[in-house]
């Protein structure tokens, strides 16, 4: 995939830093990184615990503002969004999976996948329709009506992930999506991931510590001390 | 172990801040109150003994002023004064006004019932024409020093200067004549005038017709007043009065009493409040402490001693807000108490009085409720299933039914938005803090609504009594008792119908108890022909002659009952009659056939009237009253209501303090529940934000979850009003205040107050969203939420 130069560009990182003013000491979590991201790839993020991997998605999901730089989604400066812009932004553009406190416990798993919809699709029968289809894709087609607190944590991702996707997004953000997870189920939710990304096309950014869910990736980013691994180099292809 | 409880204590600041906060409030409020009570009643008793009140009054017809030295020569006088006691009417604004003419020595104050002169200077001997008025007369008309007075003395009409303004301890609460039929503000006024000037217009110098009495401490009062009596029985006794009797003296007295039992109401709803505030507060605690106290209990802590050190860090939090609330109940208590005396009597507060078993109890009430809420709280938590307690150790997974509401609008094909839905579910999940939310809105809503209703009703009771009752257009009190020849001559042109009444202090005895007797006002109305109807409670009306209605507290007093005889003693004759009902009349203590009581007084006399217009005659037949020499008082339907009210304004600011007191439990409820959800859930609203609500929706799912719950609560509040005000409609507190007292509910009042403490809940959600707004959504999404 890696050789298709005409493919459209989606995200771009040019020269972002954040910095966290911890008390007296500042904090570099992210260090001038410039990073593009094509539609369609399946990126894994990997580097170790503090590198910044967190940061990078906040910074491509408008939860947090660089200190410096921009961020651009489809072409358009997201860093310099207002408020609702950013909220609009999310609520059309975005589908994010964490690592755990995914789902509301007061709803139930199709009402999870809904409540996503929300902001985006006004009509209650085209919204509930949209979220049994992604519950089927994910595989929990029968469990709709469960509540979070009768399902398995690999089960609840998978409503988070249906929730991600439902909405048909530009990007998919997942941190640590597994980090929660027994491997059997982890392996499970990273096949449903890349599954899904090439059956919709829909470009992922995923964040792991998990070096062997490297194999599934399109393409590695590898972060150190929020910087790219191998400095100078525009994004490390493997 | 007990550091280690203090150190969560402080983990949740500030939920224990908001508890902390509330029992210092609570305390705060019950102490100062308490404290008001005693020292507004301690004022009086200072003002009572420096001005000298009377223990006893005898007026006679005439006596020397001389005999005053007689009486003071008595061995348990202890003071005694003379002086010349006159009634009178002055002008005021074109209307003819009772007025009690008091002479006094001009050149040195009375030994007994002293006046503080608070205007202008007292009497001088040398202007027999300047006189002093009373203070509150004078502010109700805006007379002031220098203003003249047109006073009408048995027939004859004198102007005065008035050249001062006073409080007289025995004018108390307010000056109302006891002539007036019914009593409005400002319906007596009091003047003092040089003893002189007074004995030229009696045509007695020399004389005095009243001796003011103060006896030694603890002699023996029924023998020191019938020496008294020995001494005056020459001259004539027309009246005596004990202190007891005085109007304003027995009316603050039992104002204060009643004020006792609301405080008692009130520091129930405050530990209730506690309890609940520091139950929300010690629940959550105990809950997130769950994992820890299994670790202790590992260690080999007793299960009692876990709870013991729980219970002792919750009472010495209770124990510091206890002292905080007393602390700041002191600066509350002077004001409070200056407003209440100054309200109550006119005269400045003399004394704070701070009660000794009130300040035990404020001391104890915050311990005594965190540490219940504490067992509650602890009794609860370990109620809780293994299983929930293992997995919802991190988050809480509780799943929520979908409410009735939801379903009920999903039947009907309306399913709610995803942020109303969201509130829904909340509240059900959370069905002993919802419950909560919604029990203290409801107790709230029905304190702040009560006290408007009772204010409504009070109203409501005259003006219902006056459209149900009466028949008359106007009621006019005479200048001095005129014969039944006299009334019929007062030939009114424009009067449909004209019933004479006869008002009377007397005395009224169980014939068969030993109660003693009593002092009343008796009203007596020709029973078959009468513009005014007494209201019936038990028994039946007056029927033929011999019988008398009394008032509840009169029967109370007595001992007596429908069936039962009493004796009724006046002008040195005594009658027995038969007592065949119960009467909520506000006229007087008892009411009695005309008939009877003229043959008690031995003439055909009435003191006042009710008078009925000649259709579309009203305001011609009042001019016609208004020139009547004999004519003392007018009062039509409306001001007969407006001077009632006016009258019990004071006690409206007491009724104040109740919705004040929802308004605050309000805030501090709904400020401290919806703080503790929002600081719980601020995961799951940054999880809204980061998939794409707006701050706006954010705010309206916290502001939607207080208005669901506040609505509830209010409407719940509003049964509750009427329950808890229809039974006060019968407790003898609300009889004996006012024995007419019907419930009337103003719709509009409550709903207002319902709104009011809508919009609190609101105001009090502001922080609550401000934080929620302001924080960081990509750090708090990521808090590991502990349910
Ligand atoms: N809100 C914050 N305030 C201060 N410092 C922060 C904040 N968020 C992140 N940091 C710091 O920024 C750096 C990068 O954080 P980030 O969360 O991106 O790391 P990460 O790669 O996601 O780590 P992990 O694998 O542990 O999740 C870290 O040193 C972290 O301590
Ligand atoms: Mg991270």
């Amino acid at each position: 995939m890696s050789g298709e130069g005409a493919a459209m560009m989606i995200v771009e990182l040019r020269d972002v830093c954040k910095e966290y003013l911890l008390g007296e000491t500042t904090v570099h979590a992210m260090r001038h990184l410039s990073l593009a991201i094509d539609e369609g790839e399946f990126v894994v993020v990997l580097g170790p615990s503090g590198c910044g991997k967190t940061t990078l998605l906040n910074m491509v999901s408008t939860l947090d503002r660089p200190t410096s730089g921009q961020v651009f989604v489809d072409g358009e400066e997201v860093s310099a969004y207002t408020d609702s812009e950013r909220t609009r932004f999310r609520a059309k553009k975005v589908g994010l999976v964490f690592q755990f406190y995914n789902l509301f416990p007061a709803l139930t798993a199709r009402e999870n996948v809904e409540i996503g919809l929300a902001p985006v699709i006004k009509d209650a029968a085209v919204m509930r329709q949209r979220a049994e289809e992604y519950l089927r894709l994910v595989g929990l087609g029968d469990q709709v009506d469960k509540f979070p607190a009768q399902m398995s944590g690999g089960e609840q991702q998978r409503v988070a992930i249906a929730r991600a996707l439902a909405k048909e997004p530009r990007l998919l953000l997942a941190d640590e999506p597994t980090g929660n997870l027994d491997a059997e189920s982890g392996e499970m939710v990273w096949q449903l991931l890349r599954e899904l990304n090439e059956r919709t096309g829909t470009t992922v950014i995923a964040v792991t510590h998990q070096t062997d869910v490297a194999r599934l990736a399109s393409r590695i980013v590898h972060l150190r001390s929020g910087q790219l691994a191998d400095t100078g180099q525009q994004g490390a292809v493997v | 172990m007990l550091r280690k409880t203090f150190r969560e204590f402080r983990r949740i600041k500030l939920r224990v801040f908001a508890s902390m906060l509330l029992i210092s409030v609570g305390c705060a409020t019950f102490y100062a109150m308490s404290a008001m009570m005693p020292s507004v009643r301690g004022s009086l008793h200072v003002v009572y003994d420096r001005l000298r009140l009377s223990d006893y009054t005898v007026m006679v017809d005439a006596a020397p002023v001389s005999v005053v030295d007689d009486i003071e020569g008595l061995d348990p006088v202890r003071y005694a004064y003379g002086r010349a006691h006159l009634s009178g009417l002055v002008v005021v604004g074109g209307q003819n006004v009772t007025a009690d003419l008091l002479g006094f020595n001009a050149t040195s104050m009375p030994t007994v019932n002293n006046i503080s002169v608070t205007d202008g200077q007292y009497l001088d001997p040398d202007s027999p024409d300047s006189v002093l008025l009373e203070q509150r007369f004078a502010e109700e008309h805006g007379i002031g020093p220098g203003d003249n007075l047109t006073v009408t003395v048995l027939g004859r009409r004198h102007n005065f200067t008035v050249r001062g303004q006073f409080l007289s301890p025995q004018y108390v609460l307010s000056a109302v004549s006891p002539m007036a039929v019914y009593p409005t503000a400002g319906s007596l006024a009091v003047i003092v005038l040089p003893l002189e000037t007074l004995q030229q217009l009696l045509g007695l110098p020399g004389h005095v017709n009243e001796f003011c009495v103060v006896f030694e401490d603890g002699v023996d009062r029924e023998a020191a007043m019938s020496e008294v009596d020995d001494v005056l029985r020459d001259y004539g006794v027309r009246r005596t009065m004990k202190r007891e009797d005085m109007f304003g003296y027995s009316f603050v007295e039992t104002d204060l009493a009643y004020g006792d039992e609301f405080i008692g109401l009130l520091s129930g709803i405050i530990i209730a409040v506690a309890f609940f505030v520091s139950f929300s507060a010690m629940h959550r605690l105990v809950r997130t402490q769950r994992r820890e106290i299994g670790v202790l209990r590992g260690l080999g802590y007793s299960q009692r001693s876990v709870l013991a050190g729980y219970i002792v860090a919750a009472v010495v939090f209770g124990l510091q807000s206890s002292i905080v609330g007393v602390l700041l109940a002191i600066p509350i208590a002077v004001p409070l108490s200056q407003e209440y005396m100054t309200s109550v009597s006119g005269f400045p507060l003399q004394e704070m009085v701070y009660p000794v078993t009130p300040f035990y109890i404020a001391i104890a009430i915050g311990p005594v409720a965190t540490a219940m809420a504490m067992i509650a709280a602890a009794w609860s938590a370990t109620h809780v299933p293994p299983h929930h307690a293992i997995r919802g150790e991190m988050v809480d997974m509780r799943p929520a039914r979908a409410t009735l509401v939801e379903r009920g609008l999903g039947r009907v094909g309306w399913a709610l938005s995803y942020p109303s839905r969201y509130v829904f579910r909340q509240t059900s999940r959370r069905r002993l803090r919802s419950a909560l939310v919604v029990v203290a809105i409801s107790v709230s809503m029905t304190v702040g609504a009560t006290g408007p209703v009772i204010m409504s009703s009070v109203a409501g009771s005259f003006e219902y009594a006056l459209t149900v009752h009466d028949n008359w257009d106007f009621v006019v009190s005479f200048s001095h008792h005129l014969l039944q020849s006299e009334v019929d001559d007062l030939d009114l042109a424009h009067a449909e119908t004209v019933v004479p009444i006869l008002r009377s202090g007397a005395h009224v005895a169980a014939t068969s108890g030993e109660s003693g007797n009593r002092s009343a006002s008796i009203v007596a109305l020709p029973w078959e022909n009468s513009l005014h109807v007494p209201e019936i409670t038990a028994g039946s009306g007056l029927g033929e002659r011999g019988s008398i209605l009394l008032v509840p507290r009169l029967a109370h007093q007595l001992g007596v009952e429908v069936g039962d005889t009493v004796t009724v003693f006046a002008s040195g004759n005594s009658t027995e009659l038969e007592v065949t009902g119960i009467t909520s009349d506000i006229l007087g203590d008892a009411v009695m056939r005309l008939d009877d009581a003229r043959d008690l007084l031995g003439a055909p006399v009435a003191s006042g009237a009710f008078v009925r217009a000649s259709a579309g005659h009203d305001e011609e037949l009042r001019e016609e009253l208004y020139r009547r020499g004999e004519v003392v008082m007018v009062q039509g339907r409306a001001e007969t209501i407006s001077g009632m009210r006016r009258m019990l304004e004071y006690f409206s600011d007491i009724v104040q303090v109740f919705t004040l007191l929802g308004i605050l439990m309000t805030v501090l409820i709904v400020g401290n529940i919806v703080l503790i959800g929002s600081l719980e859930r601020r995961s799951e609203y940054a999880l809204m934000r980061a998939l794409g609500f707006g701050g706006r929706t954010i705010a309206g799912v916290v502001a939607g979850e207080t208005v669901l719950l506040t609505v509830v609560g209010i409407l719940l509040g509003i049964p509750m009003t009427w329950v808890l005000n229809t039974w006060l409609e019968v407790q003898p507190l609300m009889q004996n205040i006012f024995p007419a007292y019907h419930v009337f509910f103003d719709w509009p009042q409550v709903v207002g107050t319902g709104v009011v403490i809508l919009v609190t809940a609101l105001l009090a959600t502001v922080p609550s969203v401000r934080m929620l707004l302001r924080m960081p959504v990509h750090t708090t999404i990521r808090e590991r939420q502990i349910g």
